[in-house]
């Protein structure tokens, strides 16, 4: 393997700050709500996630990933995991990968790493008419009055959509609701 | 006759059949059932279970990404609002009101995975006289909580909320102790709840089959089919209604719901509701009194308040019978014209729940 490139002092860190987590037995889910994006980490990914303690190396990484899930692995696996990781903004600090020696495109030990599965870091898009059963309009959230506001999710779609992450909730002191970040 | 829209609802019914189970049956799943139902299944907040079934299926990973995508945003949300819970229970018992949890995360628990029953809020019922005391908590603090407070149980009037209360089990919920309500009060709360709203939502169903399904072995069909007898009548026609569409697995309960033959209007007007493309659910309409300044949009709002044949005979506590629903429906059409009307502004443009 080559030298890693871009990482604090190799050892890479998992961000928790910010982020709602829900770990499933075949998935990981996570919600940025910096950022309002939500991810599904596949199950070599989840455990390479959270084996990113900041004080493990790629190495050691690699070894608590394999006690994990009950198979081997490799290292290579644990940078496209990381690469994948870093690019979704869940790491403190991004990952590149290792420097590739000159018998190896970075192309090849891509394709070594992906053929292993369960690295998959997929970003989950809101479904519109998924929303429409749990979400208020932001002139539905409006109309109401302070004691009144749902709570609920404001629609992000629609003639009139709410910033995504907002909820229907009331305004400081006064007498009414709003979606208003 | 079949319509295409009672035909569409079908198709959403027979791709929830028996989803709420923990190894749901998917080689009996139709892959074009799937697909088609799945606009619908997005709408209805079905998608989930819907994924759940299909998951084990030949139907390709590509084609359940959205079914997929829409559980995992339901089990985020639902983390978030799981959290919330303990906190509203803390505030209300620093009070000295003790709530009740029912709908949302107290029925959703039971399902084999989070993510699987969304819900958008947390329901907490309280003693009308502690209602302006667990308001007062609820708004306390620096943080809002998405808590959706009742005043009494309104489905369970025909009961003492102190029976209920005591039936209540406490559960656990991370470090917390929440109470919830007792199997068959929640069962006959559910029943009476989704056909206050018209049966519009399908995971509605689902939950009756569930807890039909998992009940525990001293679970009391008695408590269940007590109260008002027109109320139960319709609780049992909603059962008979998870096993007719749904295939829900009613051993074990009484004859009267298991032999409940069900009016012939019944079924057809409920898919038509779940294949209703233009519904707008409750809570998502925009408030009457804001359609009412606005001529132009009035027709339409009327329009989607006009009550289907389910709501409209349980808002005016009809019985389940062979009678033609219209006049049930002109007359609860009319009720919420009058309750409008009379209403004052701060009443008339509350949430429509």
């Amino acid at each position: 393997m080559g030298k890693p490139v871009s990482i604090r002092n190799g050892r890479p860190r998992q961000r928790r700050d910010g982020l709602v987590v829900q770990k499933l037995p075949e998935e990981t889910l996570v919600y940025d709500l910096e950022r309002h994006k939500a991810h599904c980490l596949e199950a070599t990914a989840a455990a390479v996630w959270q084996a990113c303690d900041g004080r493990r190396t790629v190495e050691d990484i690699a070894a608590r990933a394999t006690t994990r899930i009950g198979r081997r692995v490799p290292e290579e696996a644990v940078w496209l995991a990381l690469r994948r990781l870093g690019r979704a903004r869940l790491l403190e600090a991004p990952v590149e990968g290792p420097a590739v020696g000159p018998l190896t495109s970075r192309r090849d030990w891509l394709k070594k790493a992906a053929l292993f599965g369960g690295l998959s870091v997929l970003s989950i898009t809101a479904p519109t008419a998924a929303q429409a059963a749990t979400c208020t309009t932001t002139t539905a959230c409006e109309g109401l009055q302070n004691r009144l506001c749902t709570g609920a999710p404001c629609c992000t779609t629609g003639p009139n959509p709410a910033p995504p992450g907002t909820i229907c909730k009331k305004v400081g002191n006064q007498n009414n609701c709003s979606c208003a970040p | 006759m079949s319509t295409s829209r009672e035909a569409q609802g079908r198709q959403i019914g027979r791709v929830l059949c028996g989803a709420w189970r923990a190894r749901p049956d998917a080689a009996g799943l139709q892959a074009i059932d799937l697909l088609e139902a799945s606009p619908l299944l997005l709408r209805s907040g079905s998608a989930g279970l819907a994924w759940w079934r299909a998951r084990a299926s030949g139907v390709p990973a590509s084609a359940l990404k959205p079914l997929h995508d829409a559980f995992a945003l339901h089990a985020l949300h639902g983390s978030v609002l799981e959290a919330k819970i303990p906190a509203a229970f803390e505030r209300l018992r620093a009070r000295g009101v003790e709530p009740l949890l029912g709908k949302g995360w107290a029925v959703a628990r039971l399902y084999p995975r989070s993510g699987l029953r969304p819900y958008g809020d947390v329901d907490l019922y309280v003693r009308p006289r502690d209602e302006p005391a667990a308001r007062a908590a609820l708004e306390e603090g620096h943080e809002a909580l998405p808590v959706d407070l009742h005043r009494g149980l309104a489905e369970l009037d025909d009961r003492p909320f102190d029976d209920v209360l005591a039936r209540g089990p406490l559960v656990r919920l991370g470090d917390a102790e929440v109470r919830v309500l007792a199997p068959e009060d929640h069962l006959r709360l559910l029943a009476l709840h989704l056909l206050r709203h018209g049966a519009w939502r399908p995971v509605w169903l689902c939950d009756l089959a569930l807890i039909v399904e998992t009940r525990p072995p001293d679970f009391d069909w008695e408590v269940f089919l007590a109260g008002d007898p027109v109320r139960t009548d319709a609780a049992a026609c909603a059962l008979r209604l998870a096993a007719e569409l749904l295939g829900a697995d009613l051993a074990g309960a009484p004859p009267r719901i298991r032999q409940r033959a069900l009016p012939r209007w019944l079924v057809p007007a409920v898919l038509r509701q779940w294949s209703d493309t233009r519904f707008e659910p409750h809570g998502t309409r925009t408030p009457m009194a804001a359609e009412a300044r606005r001529p132009a949009p009035l027709l339409r709002a009327l329009r989607a308040r006009w009550p289907n044949a389910v709501e409209a005979t349980v808002g005016r506590r009809g019985p389940f019978n062979e009678l033609p629903r219209l006049p049930f429906q002109i007359a609860e059409c009319l009720c919420r014209t009058l309750r409008f009307v009379r209403s004052p502004p701060a009443i008339a443009t509350a949430p429509e729940r």
